[in-house]
């Protein structure tokens, strides 16, 4: 076979290869042009998620601020504790702690992973005193201020002088340990 | 005493890529018997007609896939130089050879066949000592698979300088490692090989001996045929690479990016340990706590803050609280949200017959320092004796959310 043959045949499979590499690069173009599209499209889920969590990302230290962890809270004495009814002014009247009613705190029938435990010092509910009725209400506020304390009914009045309120009970909202 | 018609033709039954001629017009025409004499002997009837070469073994053994044919006979201008035939018959197998097997190998320049420009310049070259590459030069293209130069004649003064000539020549301009070029003939000629031989030791082994120096060479032509598969290939090659390392890159831009974007709520993403949607959850209820604080607080502080507006505006029947109780609960029923609140306060009166006016008096002075409409409650009660009774006057209203 001489030269001229062996060039043809050479040539021929050249082109052959680059027809091939042309078919090859084609179909590789498009696989991977639908395989970027996919990954656009999740990242493009992933950076929204990410973008709504970040916008989130404070209310979770908020939630930890806010809420007392219920695995902390072990006796009635901690839950009172827990309390802090020193810290806005008020003075309990009596130690007699009682449990009140238990429960989940939901918000528009969402379940927000919150407990609510709550306390009585006395059968009516749960009472304390100040020495104003200034002073009360300044308590009253301070109480009201607290994102992991509810009452639902109040009643002040002043008894013998004394400015007083009873809180049908007061709840403590706990935080229920994520796992 | 092997000639080299007969080493050609064993290189050849071996299948070796070997192909050469050259040396004496009578080794490379004649058939090994004819070769046994002496070409200083050689008589002028031997020296070929241009139809010898057909019947000569070179020819066939080219035919059997001989890819070179190059003969430079050094002694040709000095010795034989008159004698026409020898000329021709260089001619007639450079001829042959171009029109059979071996055109784009046979080297052109040298041998052109068509008319005497090659026997000019070989002469010339012999005569008035122009350089071989010169001749070279003036074909280019026109290149060799093997190069081998034969020679026997160490009175040509040149001969060495012609190989030297021809394999730099070939170096420089082609050579690539891999090939060979062999110079071969009067060892003589050659330092460092064996010693000069008589013409009629001519024959494989100061052939054997002679220098090799690596050489690769393509022809022009070759590489014409193959410039444009080449080329089409490399660019198809490089389009795909284009394509492939851009997709690639993209690819690997996305997947960075998603790498980047996932990093940091991995466990969110992944572990789902704590949802967007609770988390927004938690945000609302935390605002909704903020909101009802306000609310509440703020209603609580207002129904206390009628008391005084009260004092002020009654100061004849010193009206004092009693009790204030407020409730969370929305009033049920309720499609706006209105809060129940009751308060109780006791007026002290110096006429019971004053009772209704002063019920009358409280309820608008409430109503107007909260910005709500109330009513009594039930009915106001009267305790105490004259001149220190006591009206006590439940009040009800709703609060507006």
């Amino acid at each position: 076979m001489n030269k001229g043959k062996y060039s043809s045949i050479i040539s021929l499979w050249l082109f052959g290869f680059a027809a091939l590499l042309l078919v090859y690069g084609m179909e590789m173009q498009e696989i991977f042009t639908k395989r970027i599209e996919q990954q656009q499209n999740i990242t493009r889920n992933v950076s929204q998620v990410k973008a709504t969590y970040d916008a989130l990302k404070p209310t979770i230290k908020a939630w930890e601020n806010s809420f007392t962890d219920s695995e902390d809270i072990i006796s009635i004495i901690s839950l009172f504790r827990a309390l802090n009814i020193g810290s806005s002014g008020l003075v309990s009247h009596g130690n007699d702690f009682i449990e009140g009613s238990l429960g989940s705190v939901t918000y528009q029938g969402a379940d927000l992973g919150l407990m609510k435990r709550c306390i009585k010092n006395s059968g009516t509910g749960f009472i304390a005193e100040s020495n104003s009725l200034i002073n009360l209400m300044n308590g009253i506020e301070r109480l009201e201020s607290r994102k992991d304390v509810e009452w639902n009914t109040l009643t002040i009045s002043v008894k013998n002088g004394t400015p007083t309120v009873v809180f049908d009970e007061l709840c403590v909202h706990l935080r229920v340990t994520e796992k | 005493m092997k000639f080299i018609s007969t080493y050609v033709e064993e290189k050849i039954s071996k299948k070796e890529k070997y192909f050469l001629c050259g040396d004496a017009t009578t080794a490379i025409l004649g058939t090994d018997k004819q070769n046994e004499k002496s070409q200083a002997e050689m008589p002028d009837d031997y020296i070929v007609q241009p139809d010898m070469y057909v019947n000569s073994p070179l020819p066939k053994l080219i035919t059997k896939g001989a890819k070179l044919f190059v003969g430079i006979d050094t002694d040709i201008a000095s010795k034989f130089h008159s004698h026409k035939g020898v000329y021709v018959s260089q001619y007639a197998i450079a001829d042959w050879c171009r029109r059979n097997l071996i055109k784009n190998t046979l080297m052109y320049g040298l041998f052109p066949g068509d008319d005497n420009n090659v026997y000019v310049q070989i002469y010339r070259y012999r005569v008035i000592g122009a350089s071989l590459v010169d001749v070279l030069k003036k074909s280019p293209g026109q290149i060799l698979d093997r190069v081998v130069l034969c020679t026997y004649q160490e009175k040509v003064l040149s001969k060495f300088q012609v190989a030297n000539d021809i394999t730099t020549w070939l170096k420089g301009a082609h050579a690539v490692e891999g090939d060979d070029i062999a110079v071969c003939g009067d060892t003589s000629s050659i330092p460092g090989l064996a010693s000069n031989k008589d013409v009629t030791d001519y024959g494989v082994e100061p052939f054997e001996k002679a220098a090799r120096v690596p050489l690769n060479l393509v022809a022009e032509s070759d590489t014409k045929q193959f410039i444009l598969p080449v080329v089409s290939t490399l660019a198809m090659a490089g389009l795909f690479g284009l394509f492939y390392q851009q997709n690639i890159l993209a690819f690997e831009d996305e997947k960075t990016n998603y790498s980047k974007e996932i990093s940091g709520i991995s466990d969110v993403y992944h572990n789902r340990s704590v949802s967007i949607k609770l988390l927004q959850d938690r945000q609302y209820y935390l605002e909704s706590l903020q909101n009802n604080h306000v609310t509440h607080s703020g209603y609580v502080k207002q129904l206390l803050k009628a008391i005084p507006v009260l004092q002020r505006e009654l100061k004849g029947v010193n009206p004092a609280l009693v009790e204030l109780r407020y409730s969370k609960k929305k009033e049920s029923g309720s499609s706006t949200g209105d809060f129940n609140f009751m308060l109780t306060v006791s007026v002290r009166l110096k006429n019971e017959s004053d009772k209704n006016a002063v019920v009358d008096a409280v309820v608008s002075s409430v109503s107007n320092a909260l910005g709500v409409d109330i009513r009594s409650s039930g009915r106001p009660r009267v305790s105490g004796q004259d001149g220190q009774k006591s009206l006590y006057i439940p009040l009800i209203g709703t609060l507006g959310v």
